[in-house]
């Protein structure tokens, strides 16, 4: 006789519960820290903190009163103050990257980037915020387990411990198994980003009696423009296309989530589920963002958007597929994630 | 420990998902409501609606846009306030409209300075031309503030973004005695246009002079 299948609620917890080795939050983590870095080095590089981000009494071009417990805490949009912190962030985004510090460096990565948002909101935007949820996932995710100094760190410890011959060999690389909710968590903020800004597409320049005008505005208009444009009349059809596939993949973003689903559940029958893992539904999603997000920064300065929003996409993948991705490149062995993992085998690549 | 992780899991979902849902926060407004670019779209929707057999002008459209989206708005405000502790202290602000509606008639940044009784252009946005301080005002943070004035929003800070680049202009241009910000509104041509006779000259808008004087 079978074992009754758990519950709703059951499963849900499992899933919460479940572990798996910490390679995509590492690569979140160092690509939110190189994020950090190029949403803050070019604006020393181009002495623009001084002009957005410091009151008018020290250089700025407005008075700004923000509230937020760190600033209070240093005195405001100073001089000294704001140069504290951007250099405070700019260290922990380092830290981010060489992982070192762990949560803690997480955390003071968040609070420091939300306070120097706050200051001048008129300055900020969309991946401003992506930034602070995604540094909000790091501050719950141990992603410091692998691909990081905290693991050379600890990992002799850790060996020291156990019976092997190397033990006195330090790592920067572990398959300790962490939580995996906060990789799932991600890639759900991701299908709320796109999802929700599809939606929100109401211009008529979105719609077909618009005539499918929007990125064609959208390239012409000045605020963005990386590059003069004005070959983008010769270029129009192509744009009609682009904003079309732009909304329709937007809106679409629910499909990612159905990927996942198909893949978690693959040993169930369906057509549409066999299709979705055979073609790999989710690769094909995030391929056609990649495309989008790199047009967009090829053509439009919106600063750190498209690295920041692309950093979630390393949280739509396994470690076992990076294992296997790396052995290709390097014609080596897969350092694939051990039975401690203790995964199902249909979620060991979900 | 397992069920309490899930349930505070669940809960974080829950508020992102909430704050996610798409809502017309800051756009209820009847300055909003009553910009060319917005009132164009809602034409546009009535005439589809029309079309498809749905009798409806374009002020009750928006009457019913306004009546929805207020009460909306209303709703909202009361179901996200006891979130808000959490989404301040853990930065999970949310609100994704990028690119909502399209700026079709932007206006561009220009700067002018008087030197030696005459007039000439020092900056405008974009331009190979005119460079002045481009690098700090092409920075995307200063894009993003700039982009404000070019819907035309915000004429406070434009004022007080034209103090600022006085009082550098000031540094700048010793002999200098006067800088002049402006905004100038053009409407975006269709592709056959823009081809055939390129950007089109565009309307002078918010002019707003600054003596350098004073910020010596």
């Amino acid at each position: 006789m079978s074992a009754a299948r758990p519950g709703p609620w059951a499963r849900i917890v499992a899933r919460i519960a479940h572990k798996e080795p910490a390679t995509p939050l590492a690569l979140f983590r160092i690509a939110m820290g190189l994020s950090v870095l190029y949403t803050l080095l070019p604006m020393l590089r181009d002495d623009v903190v001084r002009l957005v981000w410091m009151d008018r009494a020290y250089g700025g071009f407005r008075t700004l009163t923000p509230h937020h417990w760190l600033l209070d805490a240093v005195g405001g949009a100073s001089d000294a103050s704001v140069t504290v912190l951007v250099g405070a962030a700019v260290v922990t985004g380092v830290l981010l990257i060489i992982g070192l510090g762990g949560r803690v460096t997480a955390f003071a990565a968040l609070q420091l980037m939300i306070a120097l948002f706050e200051i001048n909101s008129g300055s900020g935007g969309g991946h401003d915020r992506l930034h602070t949820n995604g540094l909000w996932l790091l501050v719950l995710a141990p992603s410091t387990a692998t691909l990081s100094l905290d693991c050379w760190i600890t990992s002799k410890g850790i060996l020291a411990r156990s019976d092997r011959k190397d033990a006195t060999t330090r790592s920067f690389l572990s398959t300790r198994p962490v939580a995996a909710w906060p990789r799932y968590v991600a890639v759900f903020q991701l299908v709320l980003v796109y999802g929700t800004t599809g939606l929100q597409k109401l211009g008529q320049e979105w719609m077909p009696w618009g005539d499918f005008r929007a990125l064609y505005y959208a390239i012409l208009a000045p605020s963005w423009q990386r590059y003069p444009t004005d070959w983008v009349a010769d270029l129009y059809p192509l744009t009609q296309v682009g904003t079309a596939v732009t909304w329709l993949w937007e809106v679409g973003a629910p499909l990612l989530l159905l990927a996942f689903w198909y893949r978690a559940t693959r040993d169930r029958p369906g057509f549409l589920r066999r299709l979705s893992n055979r073609i790999d539904l989710r690769s094909i999603y995030l391929a056609i963002g990649a495309f989008f997000h790199i047009s967009l920064w090829l053509m439009m300065n919106l600063g750190p958007f498209s690295l920041v929003t692309m950093s979630f996409y390393l949280c739509a993948y396994h470690h076992d597929e990076y294992a296997a991705l790396w052995a290709r490149l390097t014609g080596g062995r897969a350092r694939r994630s051990t039975s401690a993992d203790a995964q199902p085998p249909q979620a060991a690549a979900d | 420990m397992d069920h309490l992780r899930a349930i505070l899991v669940l809960l974080h979902v829950l508020v992102i998902s909430v704050l996610s849902f798409p809502a017309p926060v800051g756009m209820m407004t009847e300055r909003a409501f009553s910009h060319p670019d917005t009132q164009a779209s809602f034409q546009s929707y009535t005439d589809a609606l029309n079309a498809v057999g749905v009798d409806i002008d374009k002020d009750e459209f928006q009457q019913l846009l306004w009546d929805a989206g207020t009460a909306f708005i209303s709703v909202r405000r009361k179901v996200v306030a006891p979130m808000q502790p959490y989404v301040a202290l853990t930065g999970t602000e949310q609100g994704w409209r990028m690119f909502g509606s399209v700026n079709r008639r932007p206006a561009w940044l220009r700067v002018e300075l008087k030197q030696d009784g005459a007039w000439r252009t020092i900056y405008e946005m974009r331009s190979d031309e005119y460079t002045w301080r481009r690098q700090q005002l092409d920075q995307e943070r200063v894009r993003a503030v700039v982009n404000n004035f070019s819907w035309l929003h915000s004429k406070r800070t434009y004022e007080d973004f034209g103090l600022w680049l006085a009082r550098r202009a000031a540094e700048d241009f010793p002999d200098a005695t006067h800088l002049r910000t402006s905004m100038v509104r053009r409407a975006l041509p269709p592709p056959d246009e823009l081809r055939a006779h390129g950007m089109p000259e565009g309307t002078v808008l918010w002019e707003t002079e600054y003596s350098l004087d004073k910020h010596r």
